[in-house]
């Protein structure tokens, strides 16, 4: 869109207010409510913003124990460079637009640690392997009759699950009945911002729902889940309800945030996972991606599990993976991959926790995967049996944020993809959670999730 | 003392690390390795203030420190880490001579604030980010000390609070914003030094 394209679509869409939206490292939306005057005139480097909205932690508290170049030596501005293709009215407030943005320095240079910025570089390589991708994401998420207010001064202890039953079930259309008019709003909203969408449905635990969204372009597919994200919470907060994304705010089934993914050839646009003459149609691009996925697992969910919260979701037979295995069909394992027809052939990556940053968690799959592409690596066997309750080895996973950062740190394959500075970085972002929640209130023998993290992050994450 | 060892549960807390690191520092110290040495038992510590707490088993010259309150713990210090002069002790009247004895071993020896401070510069002057010179003013002492040249970053503040920073007994940003010291130093400077004293607390450096 050129200026002129720009300034008339403004018109067009009668939008006077713009609101940037970017994610922090955490993954929480963060931006600013802007005049369409100074969005315009701000074009096309971006507004300035301080440097803490990328480098500090969740609570937005700058990172105190540890420093990257592209800081800014006294808490200076960066800038969000809108993506004008990005720019979409709001549909319901009809004065608003919205743009997503990417973090960039004075210069209008991309900063590393850019969540959305790494992963359009990890789509760029996947690119010059001659693929495009195809990707998304499946949002699981609570819902609660109470408002965040409630909630709060309740001390997250008070909340009520939207569900039927005071038994979980799945699928189940009552519980879903209820959340309907909920997801009525949420669904409305969400096309009128031009964000396909699939289906939705109740999930495993109380209060759990399930939405999913169309497969498209990794960028795309990430952008739609942060938006989705502020959609859902937006809603909430209309009916004076409430949502989560944290992995496991109390008992039962906890929150994942699994993506699915394939290749296509993009001069061809064949499925490139697939090859109908291969044993189990599966390529050879499929084998050795694969097996980067494999490799790179336990170093892969420090950004998979970002929070302490997250690991809790960890048990054998609650859904959650807690091995580096693979499988076809295989639903318990960590990689599930559907091979057998060309149109549905794909991996779906099931580690991944519903707090994670989805930008990043797409972009350590990728960056996974091209390892195995470039490395032409072979992955283990296939694990066709049920993968949980097996005796401890090492295909655990780790099971705390701190065993997680320093298989990231020892992973050399991501650190040849993603950089080595980008994952020096987050593990000491891991590691400083790991002491505030340690040194702040967590209680490091409880099993059940404690008020630290419900505080933490119930309504932010 | 070579012939103690120091070890810890696995994926330890913070807790059990600092208080790891300030074992092994201390047995350096022939005169504390003497006392450990001494010294059988287990007692356990616990914040007044969160929910953390380690237990710290003693004995044949063996030190071994996990997460929580054991039930093997005949004594427990309950204590603001912040502030360890407030402190509760339970089991005082059932063992009082452990309960002495541990006051004892809990009063680790610090170095002077120059000796700390040199120590700290040698073992971190190469580290990434590092500023070129910390130039130091000991308030109760009224006495300057220059680490490296040309310093680009000042502090300020009484011995036992500078020794403490630089000892890697506390964090210099915490210092800092409890006012225990203060300075003049770049954001950057600030986190890279934070960061290493964060290292040297949990024994990392």
């Amino acid at each position: 869109m050129n200026d002129e394209e720009l300034l008339n679509w403004l018109d067009r869409h009668h939008v006077d207010v713009i609101r940037t939206h970017a994610t922090s490292l955490d993954g929480p939306g963060l931006g600013k409510y802007l005049h369409h005057d100074k969005f315009f005139k701000c074009l096309p480097k971006g507004h300035a913003i301080s440097d803490i909205a990328l480098f500090s932690n969740i609570n937005g508290t700058p990172h105190m124990t540890v420093w990257h170049p592209q800081r800014e030596a006294n808490l200076g501005d960066i800038y969000l460079r809108p993506d004008i293709s990005t720019l979409i009215p709001d549909g319901t407030d009809t004065k608003l637009g919205h743009c997503i943005c990417d973090f960039t320095n004075n210069a209008g240079e991309s900063l590393d640690l850019c969540p959305r910025s790494t992963l359009k570089r990890m789509v760029a390589e996947v690119a010059e392997l001659g693929f495009e991708i195809k990707a998304t994401y499946e949002l699981e998420f609570f819902i609660f009759r109470e408002s965040y207010d409630e909630i709060r001064r309740g001390r997250y202890r008070n909340f009520t699950r939207l569900t039927a039953s005071n038994k979980a079930g799945i699928y189940n259309l009552r519980n879903a009945y209820l959340a309907k008019p909920f997801m009525d709003e949420v669904i409305k909203r969400m096309e009128r911002k031009g964000i396909a969408w699939e289906g939705w449905n109740d999930e495993a635990a109380k209060g759990q729902l399930e939405l999913n969204l169309i497969p498209s372009d990794p960028v795309s597919a990430a952008d739609n889940v942060v938006r989705t994200k502020q959609i859902l919470y937006e809603v909430a907060i209309d009916l004076g309800m409430a949502i989560t994304f944290m992995a496991r705010p109390g008992a039962g089934y906890s929150n994942g945030m699994h993506m699915h993914h394939s290749l296509v050839g993009a001069d061809t646009g064949e499925a490139a996972f697939f090859d109908k003459g291969a044993p189990q149609c599966r390529s050879q691009l499929m084998t050795h991606w694969l097996a980067g996925l494999v490799a790179t697992l336990p170093g892969a969910v420090s950004y998979l599990c970002p929070t302490v919260n997250s690991f809790r979701r960890f048990s054998d037979f609650s859904g959650s993976p807690t091995t580096t295995t693979w499988g076809e069909e295989n639903k318990t394992a960590a990689l599930r991959l559907i091979s057998h027809t060309e149109k549905q052939s794909r991996i779906e990556h099931r580690v991944g926790a519903s707090d994670l940053n989805p930008y990043l968690g797409m972009a350590v799959l990728l960056a996974g995967g091209l390892a195995g592409v470039k490395h032409s690596l072979n992955p283990p066997d296939e694990f066709s049996k049920v993968a949980w309750g097996l005796p401890p080895s090492e295909a655990d996973l780790p099971r705390t944020i701190t065993q997680a950062a320093e298989c990231l740190k020892a992973d050399e394959l991501l650190k040849e993809v993603l950089g080595s500075g980008n994952i020096e970085y987050w593990a000491k972002t891991r590691e400083a959670e790991w002491l505030a929640f340690h040194t702040e209130g967590g209680d490091a023998l409880g099993h059940k999730t404690s008020f630290w993290e419900l505080e933490r992050y119930f309504e932010i994450i | 003392m070579a012939n103690t060892e120091v070890s810890l549960e696995n994926d330890p807390t913070p807790l059990v690390k600092i208080f790891a690191n300030k074992f092994l520092k201390s047995l350096d110290h022939a005169k504390y390795a003497s006392k450990v040495n001494r010294f059988h038992g287990t007692f356990a510590l616990a914040s007044t203030t969160s929910p953390q707490s380690i237990t710290i088993d003693i004995r044949n010259s063996k030190i071994f420190i996990c997460r929580g309150i054991q039930d093997t713990a005949k004594i427990v210090i309950r204590t603001d880490f912040d502030n360890p002069s407030k402190q509760k002790v339970e089991g005082l009247l059932l063992h009082p001579l452990l309960a002495m004895k541990i006051s004892r071993l809990l009063d680790f020896p610090q170095a002077n604030w120059i000796d700390a401070a040199k120590q700290f510069w040698e073992k971190n002057v190469e580290y990434p980010g590092m500023p070129t010179g910390i130039e130091i003013h000991c308030e109760d002492e009224s006495r300057e000390y220059t680490l490296g040249e040309d310093p680009d970053v000042y502090i300020t503040g009484r011995s036992n609070n500078i020794a403490e920073v630089f000892a890697g007994d506390a964090v210099l940003v915490e210092s800092l914003m409890l006012k225990k010291l203060s300075g003049v130093s770049s954001f950057e400077h600030a986190v890279v030094l934070s960061d290493v004293t964060v290292q040297m607390m949990l024994g990392n450096r």
